[in-house]
């Protein structure tokens, strides 16, 4: 599976395995968009790691990929 | 730091100000600039007719070129399934089409404030008419246009341009990072139209007291900045 790096606010990293899932789906970005109430320059973004999506659509993607949150954005501590 | 950074700064502003105090009244610089000023301002007026038919044209070309090139970057873009729209082109297009209502209506009031050479050449006054409402014209057929693109690529767009309530409709139609990115380029677009009503309510001030000219613009400027203020205020506190 790709994981890739997103931008998160401040310091905070995360694992984005978005594009993988939207895959697995058969979704291009966007039907996945318009299932989610998104553009598909926003999945893109996304995907990228270029744009942190808020709790609403995080979960909005959740269940359209039957995943949970956490499998598809992951918190990855920082090691010093 | 901070606190260094800003006292640090505080200084470097105090001597700037100080050399332009010494410069001003050394080689009389008020003066100097004021008469630059006008004769920009007579060279502006004197040649008026061709500044304001070749200014319209020039921008009407800009928007229209950078409509159709932009919007084949924006085909190109899609071709590949996962890519980022290239919108730059485009985006600047609307923004040129935006600005050039004002550049118009500038150019116009500078042709016609010179009453007498408007009623004497009455053939490159209506040519003048008629390029202003012609542009008007433009512009709102331009901005269909664009609109009518962004539809194409994001369906789910207002593009009602003739709509009273079109922007308030279309950020209604936008999703969260659109919104985002547009509230954050309104902060910085405000905050920069602040800074430059600043500067010229002091630049402007400070000559009419010099000369004892009409103080007209700085109470216009002053209002403007008002007026964002009280807008910027009212959203602020505004719960939803």
């Amino acid at each position: 599976m790709t994981k890739i790096l997103v931008k998160g606010g401040g310091e905070m990293p995360l694992e984005n395995k978005l594009k993988d899932f939207r895959k697995e789906k058969g979704l291009n970005q966007e039907d996945l968009g318009v299932l989610v109430g998104v553009s598909r320059q926003t999945i893109s973004l996304i995907e990228r790691g270029d744009y942190n999506p808020s709790i609403i659509v995080c979960l909005k993607l959740a269940k359209v990929l039957g995943r949970k949150v956490e499998e598809i954005f992951t918190y990855v501590e920082e090691d010093f | 730091m901070k606190n260094k950074k800003f006292w640090l700064s505080l200084i470097a502003l105090s001597v700037l100000g100080l050399a332009i105090g010494i410069l001003v009244s050394t080689f009389s610089l008020d003066k100097l600039v004021f008469d630059f000023l006008k004769n920009i301002g007579e060279l502006l007026s004197k040649n008026i007719f061709l500044i304001f038919v070749g200014s319209i044209l020039a921008i009407d070309l800009a928007i229209y070129i950078l409509f159709r090139v932009g919007k084949k970057d924006l085909e190109k873009s899609y071709k590949n399934e996962d890519s980022i729209e290239d919108d730059k082109k485009l985006s600047i297009s609307i923004a040129i089409n935006s600005a050039s209502i004002l550049v118009a209506m500038v150019l116009f009031f500078t042709y016609v404030v010179d009453m007498e050479k408007t009623i004497s050449n009455l053939l490159e006054s209506i040519a003048v008419l008629i390029l202003f409402v012609g542009h008007f014209f433009f512009f709102s057929y331009m901005q269909k246009l664009q609109v009518e693109l962004l539809k194409v690529y994001n369906p789910s767009k207002y593009d009602q341009v003739l709509d009273m309530k079109f922007h308030q409709k279309f950020m209604d139609s936008l999703d969260e990072r659109e919104l985002f990115e547009s509230y954050r380029a309104g902060f910085w677009a405000y905050r920069s139209m602040m800074i430059t009503i600043f500067g010229l309510i002091l630049v402007l001030g400070i000559f009419s007291m010099g000369m004892g000219s009409s103080l007209g613009a700085v109470y216009a400027l002053g209002l403007t900045g008002l007026v964002g203020t009280l807008v910027y205020l009212l959203e602020a506190i505004r719960k939803k």
